[in-house]
């Protein structure tokens, strides 16, 4: 199967005017398409700067990254924002809803950046709210749902436009267990259908969803866990 | 996606009430100091511009030389228009006319005191107004013939087409028939000239007393001529230059013509050369307009930076779901023009609001041009071009914001944006400097002309133009107003005392450099009048009618012309005038001029029949009854003359109604900026206050007092505001020694302006400050640290 991410190498410092941190080093992952991979490590270990790197929302300081088997490390931020258009769909342990927005538009707001024509739009939006059980609160703003709800939106926001990959940062990290629960669902079912996903988290309970576990330590790569072994 | 934009926008708004509130009022009243301005520029722009053929009228003027100095004047011979005509081929029209003057009309039963003025036929070719009724070609060329304006028309006949119809012209010792031959529309074209009818000049040149027009050795009348198309017309004027020297020798005056569309602006000359005019307020009038919308620009950008910590997840997020730079920037944008269309429909409410006031301050009847599709587009352009200003730094640098600092802890704005945000207080609070200052400038010196010693007492004089029977038994009115208990005293001159009148410059005197020449002011009076105006004779005599020869040959000449004979002639006896004259007194300085102006030399004569003001002096006890006995008496002495008087302390405010323009202006526009600016400041100060939640919790906890934590917030502010008086106090008196150079006599730049202006300000900034500081400095520092 294709890798759809590769890394060689990747290199992330972080400079302030007195200290310079290094933030990820000789990062050396692949990731096939259609696998479930979570990233797990220490606050601190860089789980997020990998993430921003993978998502296409920052640039590594050094190193080759391959995404869909392109070389993407050196790519303007231009260039990164229209291939992540489309390909990259994003969950965030904050939700990150935009709050004069309701639902709706929450959700339809990266068919409005991929300029897809309006009645497609609203077909596309209604099939994922329903799909995510929340089409009865599509006219509401974020605040007036609960964290449960709200992370089902940012999920249809993420899925709406069919990616290739979903990032999800500590998805169930703002959530009580069950709904923290239904969320992993959600994901695991979205995996099945094909959707590559890559997830950050604390928790080793979610990580079981995975297939494949990467854990860092200080910006490295200390051990590669496969499920089914790790469960054992 | 626009919709998408517009509904953020107006969702934002609603949500953000207060910031949504300083935007909205702070840019409608930037917008509306704008229009406001614009409309009066365009109007000053225009005025005199658009009459047909303009660009081939030119008024012809005259340098006339005093030594090494030059007098510039409009004034020139009655007989100036028929000469040109006749012997430059380029003058296509040319007509004399008069100043102004106040006729009483009868026109069936009606009876109206009108003001016009005498032309010659062809001023209504030159000058082409509208006409609503009558022949262009016939109008003036009988010496019966009369033009009427659309309003008088209506004012005398009650319709507006009385072409045909009669009236009489009463004056002192006549009565003249007229026969309307048109009507015309004086507001078809944007026009300076203010008129009710025109007479033909004929008639003035006929009078017996006004012989003099029809020498060239005088001056009065304006001349103003057509040339022919295509003609070069500065070569036409240095062929007129010396017209007057060939038709009377010896003459210091040396003719140009001056294109009649500028002379309202750039009208002013000194020695000679034109320089500054009415175009210097014009330009000051639109560079505050524009400040203003600075001003309110400014605080725009400044609250919308401010909140971008707010706005930054809202950016990340649009970023990570695939916006554009380009995007995000024309979202942004579109945010900024929405308040600004709110703020510019919200300003022309603010407009109509005030024109009234506006226009009663520059005496103009603006209004805003609804039906009119290019003041719209203009309107429109303003408010794009204010709209982009205020919304391109927010738009740029929010949209610029790196997505993954989203993700981050994203509190603080980057060191550029903070130093660009107090730069821009820094430059409001300048600008609110410069203007505090200004106004306290123009104040002192606006009260310093009008309580000026003038050398004559204005208060409680009050100047009646006399007619009829006033006039020719002047002697028994005068008996019999002086009855009236209240009045202290009664005189008569020819002269207004509010500015040149009539002069000469062929003084000479024993000694006199043949090369050196003066201007002499003429002042016709009557026995009585130094006391009876409160002047100071500072040597010999006045006017005594118990010495039958003062009215020969006698003059009383102020200090500035004794003085100026005696660094020839020590102790001066007599001057000659045509022939010798004896010096019978020297009164004190007096001032006939705007403070604008020197003193200049003055010649007194004793010549009662050429006075037609007279001046009566009343105790201050009651004015007002003992006016009214006055005009009862005068009613029932003359009933045929509506009685006109007026109080010459306020003729005298009347010379300075530009400045008190300018002085009611600076008031209104600092007032403006202050309030505007003070409105960025509350913004920007509950800004920094909710960015110092933390700080403050922290400190409370640590057992900080409410005033310590108003001094946190405070401190900040009052360093900037401290720095923006220091410069603007310092461009300020750069730019209002200038103004004040203006003035030949003036108040000083005293060192106490600028800490008047300071403390205002400070003490302004610091309330406004303050009343977001006492509520930061009041929030539970439980709840505040939980927040974080």
């Amino acid at each position: 199967m294709e890798d759809i991410i590769k890394t060689n190498n990747l290199k992330k410092l972080y400079a302030t005017e007195e200290v310079e941190t290094t933030a990820l080093e000789d990062i050396n992952i692949k990731i096939k398409k259609g696998e479930f991979v979570a990233i797990m490590g220490p606050s601190g270990c860089g789980k997020s700067t990998l993430l921003n790197i993978i998502g296409l929302l920052d640039n590594p300081d050094s190193g080759e990254y391959y995404f869909l088997e392109k070389e993407v490390a050196g790519f303007s931020e231009r260039k990164r924002s229209q291939l992540r258009k489309g390909n990259i769909g994003f969950v965030f342990q904050s939700f990150n809803l935009i709050d004069e927005l309701t639902c709706y538009e929450n959700v339809e707001l990266p068919l409005l950046y991929l300029k897809i024509p309006s009645d497609e739009r609203k077909k596309k939006v209604e099939e994922v709210l329903t799909r995510m059980n929340i089409m009865h609160r599509k006219d509401h703003f974020p605040q007036q749902l609960s964290g449960g709800q709200q992370q089902r939106v940012a999920i249809a926001r993420a899925i709406v436009a069919k990616p290739e990959v979903i990032l999800a940062d500590e998805p169930t990290g703002n959530l009580d267990s069950a709904n923290g629960e239904e969320v992993m669902r959600l994901l695991e079912e979205l995996n099945n259908e094909g959707t590559t996903i890559v997830m950050v988290t604390h928790s080793p309970h979610d990580a079981n969803y995975a297939h494949r576990i990467i854990n860092l330590f200080d910006g490295k790569v200390v051990t590669e866990n496969i499920r089914e072994q790790f469960h054992i | 996606m626009y919709s998408n934009y517009l509904k953020i926008a107006l969702r934002g708004l609603t949500k953000h009430k207060l910031t949504f509130f300083i935007n909205l009022f702070g840019l409608a009243l930037g917008l509306w100091a704008t229009i406001t301005i614009s409309l009066w520029v365009k109007s000053e722009l225009n005025m005199n511009a658009s009459f047909p053929e303009i660009d081939q009228v030119y008024r012809i003027m005259e340098h006339q030389r005093y030594g090494s100095e030059f007098f510039t004047t409009s004034s020139t011979p009655g007989i100036l228009a028929p000469a040109l005509k006749a012997e430059f081929p380029e003058v296509e029209r040319a007509a004399c006319y008069s100043w102004n003057e106040d006729l009483l009309f009868i026109a069936n039963e009606n009876r109206f005191n009108l003001n016009g003025f005498y032309a010659e036929p062809d001023y209504l070719h030159i000058m082409q107004y509208e006409f609503l009724h009558g022949d262009r070609d016939k109008a003036m060329t009988e010496k019966n013939h009369i033009v009427l304006t659309k309003e008088s028309a209506i004012k005398l006949f009650g319709q507006v087409n009385v072409v045909g119809e009669s009236l009489v012209i009463k004056e002192t010792g006549e009565e003249s028939s007229y026969i309307v031959v048109a009507v015309i529309d004086i507001k078809s074209y944007e026009s300076s000239a203010s008129f009710e009818f025109i007479i033909p000049f004929q008639v003035m040149l006929d009078k017996p007393y006004n012989e003099w027009l029809s020498h060239w050795g005088n001056n009065g009348p304006s001349t103003i001529v057509r040339l022919n198309k295509n003609v070069d017309w500065e070569a036409f004027s240095a062929s007129i230059e010396d017209l007057i020297v060939k038709k009377n020798e010896g003459s210091n005056i040396k003719l140009f013509a001056y294109p009649q569309r500028d002379l309202y602006l750039h009208g002013k000359f000194k020695d000679g050369i034109q320089q500054g005019g009415r175009i210097e307020y014009v330009k000051l009038f639109a560079l505050i307009g524009l400040f203003v919308l600075l001003i309110a620009c400014i605080n725009f950008m400044n609250l919308s930076t401010a909140k971008s910590q707010k706005r930054a997840k809202e950016v990340g997020v649009r970023k990570v779901v695939g916006a554009e730079k380009n995007e995000l920037v024309l979202q942004f944008l579109t945010e900024s023009m929405l308040v600004t269309f709110i703020a510019g429909f919200v300003s022309l409410i603010f407009v109509e609001l005030s024109l009234p006031i506006f226009n009663n301050l520059t005496g103009k009847t603006l209004s805003v041009p609804y039906g009119d599709w290019v003041s719209w587009v203009q309107f429109i352009m303003i408010l794009l071009f204010t709209g982009l200003v205020a919304g391109s730094y927010p738009a740029f640098y929010l949209s610029a914001t790196k997505v993954v600092m989203v993700f981050r802890n994203f509190t603080k704005s980057g060191k550029g944006v903070v130093i660009a945000r107090k730069g821009l207080v820094l430059f409001q609070f300048i600008l609110a400097t410069m203007l505090i200052i200004a106004t306290i400038v123009v104040y002192k010196q606006i009260n310093f002309a009008m309580n000026k010693n003038l050398g004559y007492e204005k208060d409680q004089l009050v100047s009646v133009f006399l007619e009829g029977s006033m006039y020719e038994n002047f002697e028994v009115y005068k008996r019999q107003v002086e009855e009236i208990p209240g009045v202290l005293a009664v005189t008569r001159s020819n002269h207004s005392l509010m500015g040149r009148n009539s002069n000469t410059g062929g003084i000479s005197w024993e000694g006199k450099d043949p090369d050196f020449s003066a201007l002499f002011e003429i002042m016709s009076i009557d026995y009585g009048f130094v006391e009876a105006m409160g002047m100071k004779m500072i040597k010999g005599e006045d006017f005594s009618p118990d010495r039958v020869s003062d009215s020969i040959n006698k003059v009383i000449l102020n200090r500035r012309a004794y003085e100026m004979i005696a660094q020839d002639d020590p102790d001066p006896v007599s001057i000659k005038w045509g022939t010798d004259v004896q010096i019978l007194g020297v009164v004190e300085d007096f001032h006939f001029q705007s403070l604008h102006l020197g003193m200049e030399p003055v010649i007194l004569r004793l010549d009662p029949d050429n006075s037609f003001i007279a001046y009566f002096k009343i105790a201050s006890d009651d004015v007002k009854s003992v006016i009214s006995e006055i005009k009862y008496l005068s009613e029932s002495f003359e009933p045929d003359f509506p009685f006109q008087f007026s109080f010459m302390d306020e003729n005298y405010s009347q010379m300075y109604q530009e400045d008190l323009r300018t002085k009611e202006l600076a008031k209104y526009f600092s007032i403006l900026t202050i309030l505007i600016s003070c409105l960025g400041l509350f913004g920007l100060s509950a800004h920094v206050a909710e960015q110092k939640t933390k700080e403050i919790g922290i400190r409370k906890v640590l057992g900080a007092s409410t005033l310590s934590i108003l001094n946190v917030i405070n401190r900040e502010f009052i360093m900037i505001v401290s720095i923006s008086i220091l410069f603007g106090s310092g461009i300020a008196y750069w730019l209002m020694q200038d103004w004040l150079e203006a003035y030949a006599y003036r108040v000083d730049f005293e060192w106490w302006f600028i800490p008047l202006a300071a403390v205002g300000i400070l003490v302004i900034a610091f309330l406004t400050v303050s009343l977001q500081a006492l509520k930061a400095a009041q929030i539970n520092p439980v709840r505040s640290l939980k927040s974080e």
